[in-house]
């Protein structure tokens, strides 16, 4: 007992205090910013650990670092684009051997100037990506074939196009087909769409949920910057396809239309009730 | 191993635990969603800064997904994040001390009057100028009804220590409110809220 609250009920407070600290206003609920961005790190930290859990024997390589041309990155404590587009890539190929693609626009730069190889990111180079993530090569490439949408690609174009409601299936279609189809390139887009996190945020507040595969590409909707985002499953060959605005990520995920659902090798998409 | 989102919903704080440790990967989502608004208010009144309490309450849950195997399980989930978050907060303001003044406070809520608005940030700023342990005695008895048991926990520290800083905290508070005449009339007395469980 100390001598504070030796004879007096600790719930007496003749000092007042009590009562003046219960009355403070509440400081509200967590901003969705926040919630966005710590929801982010939870996803990353659970995409390490189910990395880690599928690679017990194996010894994780590092990455090669992403050449980048053409395209300036966000500075602060932001994390460039490229090393983003490596950690999805090294939890999706761990799972599925899929890949994914990054087409910009955003900066203005064209396709042509901002065409430069990611590191590993080779189509149909399985064996390397899986390496740096640490994965199971057999899975991998098991998963790969059952899976020939998409290769361990990662790429970045410039070039994006315009958006149109009307035509989200088709270009979400298009999106997913050339992130086999196109060669591999490197751009890292300026604008909303070039902060890496802000971008997972984007992609986890549209439902995207840890391992499944994701292909981003960035033109604009009207006169303001837009992204095609579409993500799927492990494995699946369908896709889910959003068209949304510059404030992805950024607390709420700014869709303009979607989702869609579009299959990767069908030729066209159809609207999810 | 994947729970749907229906059945997470129904499972208690230690079942997700154990799901989460089992290798669910949307269990301790749950756990988050749950609890960060109250965590978050525990960060803001113990950093007493918008942006130090983000910070903190980031650090606290990677820091509780990443230590979840150190959760026995014979104190309620709440509690163990309560250490997390209270533990995440004093040592973003340790690093913060050298070079800050007192917390600053985030002027939000324009229906406040005046008068209530100067005496709030009388309470923050005096509040933020106790001792660290007072202080967070204080945010967890007083400001957040957490029971004396359950705050001693959070604390690390024995009950009758969380007594004595909370009785000391509410001495040197209203020293500090009182001291350049702005007397602060006590209302309403809250009862201590029944203990709770996640």
């Amino acid at each position: 007992m100390s001598p504070h609250d030796g004879d007096v009920p600790f719930e007496d407070d003749p000092t007042g205090m009590r009562a003046l600290l219960a009355g403070l206003p509440d400081p509200g609920p967590m901003p969705d910013d926040l919630v966005a961005r710590i929801q982010a790190s939870l996803l990353s930290e659970s995409r390490s650990r189910a990395a880690d859990a599928q690679t017990p024997h194996s010894i994780p390589q590092p990455p090669t670092a992403p050449a980048r041309h053409g395209a300036s990155i966000p500075a602060g404590r932001k994390r460039p684009l490229g090393q983003w587009i490596f950690g999805l890539a090294a939890a999706g190929l761990v799972v599925a051997g899929g890949g994914y693609a990054l087409r910009g626009a955003a900066g203005g730069s064209d396709a042509a100037g901002g065409a430069v190889s990611m590191g590993s990111a080779e189509a149909g180079s399985h064996s390397t990506s899986t390496s740096f993530a640490g994965g199971d090569a057999s899975s991998s490439t098991k998963a790969a074939s059952d899976d020939a949408t998409v290769q361990g690609t990662v790429q970045v174009d410039g070039g994006g196009p315009t958006y149109t409601v009307k035509d989200l299936p088709e270009e979400a279609e298009g999106v997913v087909a050339r992130a086999q189809d196109s060669p591999p390139s490197g751009f890292t887009p300026d604008g909303p769409f070039g902060d890496a996190e802000r971008v997972e945020a984007c992609l986890i507040s549209l439902g995207m949920r840890p391992g499944d595969r994701s292909v981003v590409q960035v033109g604009t909707y009207g006169e303001r910057a837009a992204a095609i985002v579409t993500y799927a499953e492990p494995g699946a060959s369908t896709w889910t396809a959003y068209l949304v605005g510059p404030s992805c990520g950024l607390g709420t995920s700014d869709a303009i239309a979607g989702p869609v659902s579009v299959s990767a090798k069908a030729s066209g998409g159809t609207n999810t009730p | 191993m994947t729970t749907d989102a229906a059945t997470l919903l129904e499972r208690t704080d230690r079942e997700l635990m154990q799901l989460h440790l089992a290798g669910d990967p949307d269990a301790f989502g749950e756990i988050f969603r749950r609890h960060k608004d109250r965590m978050w208010a525990v960060a803001m009144r113990t950093c007493g800064n918008r942006e130090l309490a983000a910070d903190a309450v980031q650090d606290a849950f990677i820091s509780a997904f990443r230590r979840s195997a150190s959760y026995r399980g014979d104190a309620a989930v709440t509690t163990w994040l309560h250490r997390i978050v209270v533990n995440a907060c004093l040592d973003r303001l340790r690093r913060e001390r050298p070079t800050s003044e007192l917390p600053e406070f985030d002027l939000t809520d324009g229906k406040d009057a005046h008068s209530q608005l100067e005496t709030r940030l009388d309470v923050h700023a005096a509040l933020a100028s106790l001792p660290e342990a007072q202080r967070a005695a204080l945010i967890l008895v007083d400001m957040h009804a957490v029971p004396v048991a359950e705050a001693a926990e959070i604390l690390g520290v024995a009950e009758g220590t969380v007594k004595s800083r909370c009785s000391r905290g509410r001495t040197a508070l209203a020293a500090l409110i009182t001291r350049d005449g702005s007397a602060i009339a006590p209302t309403t007395d809250r009862p201590m809220e029944p203990g709770r469980e996640s």
